[in-house]
């Protein structure tokens, strides 16, 4: 059996209090003989939460935070705080709590990747909905995650982590400054910090046709082996290392 | 223990060019492959001991070994440069030997601090600045044309036995000839710096000024409107006296509804986050301009911006984000289904800007970055090949695009360095 453990961030006490309460009720509603939620923290400031997710190794699965921690603007607020979780904590479940005026939806989507978001209302049957289906959603996004993993390919930017289909890359290269690798997939152009020798290991499915080239075999147009190139569908074209002759050429012949 | 001396003269010669010219390019010593190719170029080079031959084969080799399409001129611009600047140490001490027999004694301290001095000027000058321009084929002539006639100086020299204070004036004349056009290049440079500094400064000022107007429009709506309301209170609570409070309640929603759910001011109200002025004024004229061509839009900052300066020059960030809003908007501009959002971040040592606007057709990701590739029919494509070569200038800063859905998504990320 699984066990979702859930944290609380809301510096207000009453309604802290109360999200408690309303989690729990939702909590109850959930748990069966396979999976079971449960309120595994309880924070009150920022600065205690930040405490603990930099000292504790167990960490929850899934968060609520109130987005206003500080009634200063300048203070940390809720998104920071999630940014911080998110970049420990790849798989983290984030639910935002926020008042209408806070609501910025793109960077709760892409900066974050938060799960949903729930408005402060008097609405409290649709806000009891939200949190059940919220959980119910993170236990699923948690689940999936375990499975899927292989499939996608993350890469990191300083404090930011990117995603894309392994199925949809072209190559990665190596580009002039060194540790900047270049990635070209269907519909994406990037550049993120690594080296091809690491990320190799990450992606065994590519071949390493070069020094400086790491390509995915499927998604090859044609290949040339006697003038060893190597033709994309972007219309650039390649050549190969001798060394890595009998590598693609073993790839050719088991497909 | 003479052919020793000369091997080692020459390693230092051929280490010292590459040294500049790794600086000159702003190459970091990365990998294995790197440390080979430098000791192949070294090698090879030193083997032969004929000193015109090595150095020929030498450039080449390097011309070779480091060229990439596009980069063809700067990397001989590069070379070119080093070796002329190290050659010229070695060509005036020896001419200045033939004539004052006295300084040969102090030939290596002499060359020492003369290349130690010159690393450190170019260091600190920043002179790489000068090569970054891809295809300045104006600089590569000059280096050409000044490599070229200081070698045959020394080719005559070597050869003619005759006076020689002749041509060590000339060569001198025509090396501090040299040097003056580089410095006339480099200042040409810093002051084409910094006039668009100073217009990009004036810009910002015109910004702030408008960004203050549309602040104080706004107050001076939110006073009328406590105004409004004030009187509308007194007159439902007479109302609710003389018991007919339906019609006003229907008054009082219609007028909230027109005065507060205007979301006129909306799109500026994160602003209030971004403390960093060069940024703040961009973003300001920006969202001007797309609320001037009536396009939708959102604009989100949710943390404190601040220190940017720091990670980048403030004016080439401002200027990677106006191409990128530029790009938007005549992208979305006449078109039905345009839309534009944005958002900036940042959070410890990263920053970050996204601006994704709906296409109508997708687009080849691969050719967008090419030199003159436009998503539009018309002019334009410069923008994002600026954004590539501005890029060159930071190994902190990362630029993505992407296509999802219709967005084109155009996400930059500085990182900073850690201290």
């Amino acid at each position: 059996m699984r066990t979702f453990k859930i944290a609380i961030c809301e510096d207000d006490r009453d309604q802290n209090e109360h999200i408690n309460y309303m989690i729990k009720k939702s909590c109850i509603f959930l748990s069966s003989e396979h999976q079971k939620f449960e309120i595994s923290n309880t924070f009150y400031s920022y600065e205690s939460i930040f405490q603990f997710i930099n000292s504790s190794s167990k960490l929850p699965d899934i968060y609520f935070l109130d987005i206003q921690l500080s009634s200063k603007p300048d203070d940390k607020n809720g998104i920071e705080l999630a940014n911080l979780i998110r970049n420990k904590q790849k798989t983290a479940q984030i639910i935002f709590i926020t008042t209408h005026d806070e609501l910025t939806l793109l960077t709760f989507e892409y900066q974050i990747e938060a799960l949903d978001y729930i408005v402060k209302s008097n609405e409290e049957a649709k806000i009891q909905t939200k949190i059940t289906q919220d959980l119910e959603k993170s236990a699923y996004k948690l689940e999936e995650f375990l499975e899927k993993k292989n499939n996608i390919f993350t890469y990191q930017i300083g404090n930011n982590f990117y995603r894309v289909n392994t199925d949809d890359i072209y190559y990665i290269s190596t580009t002039p400054f060194p540790h900047r690798l270049k990635i070209i997939a269907k519909n994406e152009i990037s550049e993120f910090t690594g080296d091809i020798k690491n990320i190799q290991d990450k992606i065994p499915s590519f071949i390493k046709v070069s020094q400086s080239y790491l390509v995915n075999m499927k998604n090859i147009t044609s290949i040339n082996l006697k003038k060893r190139l190597i033709l994309f569908p972007t219309g650039e074209e390649i050549q190969f290392a001798f060394s890595a002759k009998r590598k693609i050429k073993e790839y050719l012949m088991a497909d | 223990m003479f052919a020793i001396f000369t091997y080692l003269l020459f390693l230092f010669s051929y280490s010292y060019q590459l040294l500049i010219f790794y600086k000159l390019n702003q190459y970091r010593l990365g990998s294995i492959k790197d440390i080979l190719k430098i000791i192949i170029i070294l090698v090879i080079s030193i083997m032969i001991l004929d000193f015109i031959i090595g150095q020929a084969i030498f450039l080449i080799l390097v011309i070779f070994f480091y060229s990439k399409k596009s980069q063809l001129s700067k990397i001989v611009s590069t070379i070119l440069f080093a070796n002329l600047i190290t050659y010229a140490a070695d060509l005036f001490i020896r001419l200045i030997g033939l004539s004052f027999p006295i300084i040969t004694s102090y030939f290596v301290p002499i060359a020492v601090t003369y290349y130690v001095l010159v690393y450190f000027l170019i260091k600190r000058v920043k002179l790489y600045q000068l090569f970054i321009k891809e295809k300045n084929y104006l600089l590569l002539g000059l280096i050409v044309y000044a490599f070229i006639a200081l070698h045959i100086i020394g080719l005559i020299s070597m050869k003619a036995n005759q006076d020689l204070t002749g041509i060590l004036i000339t060569a001198l004349l025509l090396f501090i000839q040299f040097l003056f056009m580089i410095y006339a290049f480099y200042i040409q440079n810093k002051l084409f710096d910094r006039r668009l500094e100073d217009r990009l400064n004036k810009e910002r000022e015109n910004n702030l000024k408008s960004y203050l107007k549309n602040l104080e429009y706004s107050e001076e709506k939110l006073r009328r409107f406590k105004h409004d309301y004030r009187n509308m209170l007194i007159s439902l609570r007479n109302a609710i006296k003389e018991d007919d409070n339906d019609i006003l309640i229907n008054k009082l929603d219609r007028y909230s509804e027109n005065e507060l759910d205007q979301e006129n001011f909306e799109e500026y109200k994160d602003l209030i986050r971004v403390k960093d002025l060069q940024v703040k004024s961009i973003l300001i004229s920006k969202i001007n301009e797309i609320d001037r061509n009536n396009i939708k839009f959102s604009f989100e900052c949710a943390t404190k911006i601040d220190n940017l300066d720091k990670l980048v020059n403030p004016f080439d960030l401002s200027r990677i984000i106006g191409i990128a809003f530029d790009n938007a908007i005549e992208e979305s501009k006449n078109n039905q289904i345009g839309e534009i959002n944005a958002y900036i971040f940042q959070n410890g040592k990263t920053f970050t800007f996204e601006i994704r606007n709906k296409i109508k057709n997708i687009p080849q990701l691969s050719k967008i970055q090419q030199t003159g590739f436009s998503t539009k029919k018309n002019h334009q494509g410069l923008g994002l090949s600026n954004i590539n070569q501005l890029k060159q200038k930071y190994p902190t800063l990362f630029v993505n695009y992407r296509i999802n859905n219709n967005w084109f998504i155009f996400t930059l990320n500085i990182v900073g360095v850690d201290e």
